[in-house]
């Protein structure tokens, strides 16, 4: 096993299972298994001690609605007093100058993020709802106009992407954000449970891809991307390049995904300790009841997890013969347990080969 | 205003900034944190023996003659590498003098 770091770097703290939001494709809410209970002002203090010991550098609050908690500056707090840093992930609704002034003296942000969708509320409100459009902009201003470092980050859906242009000119011209980062919709949440039909067919997945990578070249550096269309268009140009080159990607032709198990893990709102936001329903142990160190360095199902990386994709049926299988990552192991029901194997979601063949089907290509 | 080493008299006892974050990573290097800018530096192994020593009793010499002996002596490189090293962490305010 690749050696591992005494304890995580980074922890991803869902404060709260509450939101004000009903976003259609929500990856948080209604997954199965999934307990959305809120844990108890002093027992997140606690963690924060915990975490505090453990040398943890950083944070990521998040939710649901992370500012809907009552608590959340006396959280804050307690973040502050351990000695880590955060970052912020909002809709913004909540944020107010006030809000905006304390996040700014704890000295300790690193960043809040912005969820927007659109550059015009018809757009942005198509999958988060009524009313969302107007506070998420000003939040981004209000925060902005603190000092604080702002960034968004753009779901790409199949109402969007032709406002994309006018999304990133207002986010980058006329507001002046440094950069805004964007994702897609996955096979988790509520997405999963009601239905597929917002997962952007092959032709629109193609499309988003175009008009990103046409951004990505107007605006260099300023659009990221972890997922999504974006960094799957880097990805699989990286893939083709390699494999026309007879050249290798270090790391690759095993189940890798992105590596976050080795730095990170998360805790639910209800204290469960989980590998990432993209694996709810695996759960390690519980804030309180099991050593922070201990889930990290010895949980059965978290040391599987990161067995993955010595699986090659080769062992797979379906990446045995294909062109890419030593250049691949196997994608992400969330969404391989969402969509397959495993999460050793590959996922579905991120397969170059799957993807080509759905646009051959249509008379498409990526190249 | 910035202290450099050279402002401390030779006898200065040195000692840790105690609102740094020490995280011992693998077996021989460190990440030194600090959360009021985020920024980190990476500590070797010679660089973690050094923090450790940087308790307030001792003072550069001390420092020095503790490192001869645990590393069964050290060559000139080394111990350049040491007075590099401390006056580093006392540019950057990673150390400071024992009042």
């Amino acid at each position: 096993m690749t050696k591992l770091m005494p304890t995580p770097r980074t922890v991803d703290l869902e404060l709260t299972s509450r939101c004000n939001l009903r976003c259609r494709y929500c990856y948080y809410m209604n997954n199965e298994g999934v307990a959305y209970e809120d844990m108890p002002t002093e027992r997140w203090l606690a963690l924060f001690e915990e975490l505090g010991r453990a040398k943890v550098m950083d944070v990521c609050l998040s939710g649901g609605e992370a500012l809907l908690r009552p608590d959340f500056f006396e959280l804050l707090d307690g973040v502050v007093r351990n000695r880590m840093r955060f970052q912020l992930l909002t809709n913004g609704w909540p944020v107010t100058a006030e809000v905006a002034r304390r996040l700014k003296a704890t000295g300790r942000c690193n960043s809040v993020q912005v969820s927007l969708d659109g550059s015009r509320p018809e757009v942005h409100e198509a999958l988060r709802g009524r009313g969302s459009f107007a506070p998420a902009l000003r939040a981004i201003k209000i925060l902005q106009a603190e000092g604080l470092p702002t960034t968004v980050r753009a779901t790409i859906h199949a109402f969007n992407i032709e406002d994309l242009p006018a999304l990133a000119q207002l986010l980058l011209e006329e507001i002046g954000l440094p950069s805004f980062s964007t994702n897609a919709i996955s096979s988790l949440g509520t997405q999963a449970k009601y239905g597929d039909d917002l997962f952007l067919a092959p032709a629109l997945r193609l499309r988003a891809m175009h008009v990103l990578a046409e951004l990505d070249g107007r605006y260099p550096g300023r659009i990221q991307a972890s997922a999504g269309p974006l960094a799957e268009w880097k990805m699989f140009h990286e893939m083709e390049a390699a494999r026309r080159n007879g050249g290798t990607i270090p790391g690759r032709g095993r189940l890798t995904a992105c590596g976050c198990i080795y730095m990170r893990l998360a805790v639910r709102a209800d204290g469960a300790y989980i590998p990432c936001c993209m694996l709810p329903q695996m759960v390690l142990g519980y804030a309180g009841r099991d050593s922070l160190e201990e889930v990290w360095r010895n949980a059965p199902q978290f040391n599987a997890l990161r067995e993955r990386i010595h699986v090659p994709l080769s062992a797979f049926s379906r990446c045995r013969d294909c062109d890419y299988n030593a250049l691949c990552t196997g994608n992400c192991p969330g969404t391989a347990l969402s969509a397959g029901g495993d999460p050793n194997r590959p996922s579905d979601e991120g397969c170059l080969k799957l993807f080509q063949q759905a646009l051959a089907a249509e008379g498409l290509s990526l190249w | 205003m910035t202290q450099t080493i050279a402002d401390l008299p030779a006898d200065a006892r040195l000692i840790a900034n105690p609102n740094l974050v020490l995280r011992e990573e693998e077996d021989d290097a460190a990440l030194l944190f600090d959360p009021e800018t985020g920024s980190v530096n990476v500590l070797n192994s010679t660089g973690l023996a050094v923090w450790r020593l940087l308790d307030g009793n001792r003072d550069r010499a001390q420092i020095m003659g503790h490192l001869r002996e645990e590393f069964d002596g050290l060559d000139a490189a080394a111990e350049e590498q040491v007075a590099a090293l401390l006056k580093r962490l006392v540019a950057i305010g990673a150390a400071g003098v024992v009042a």
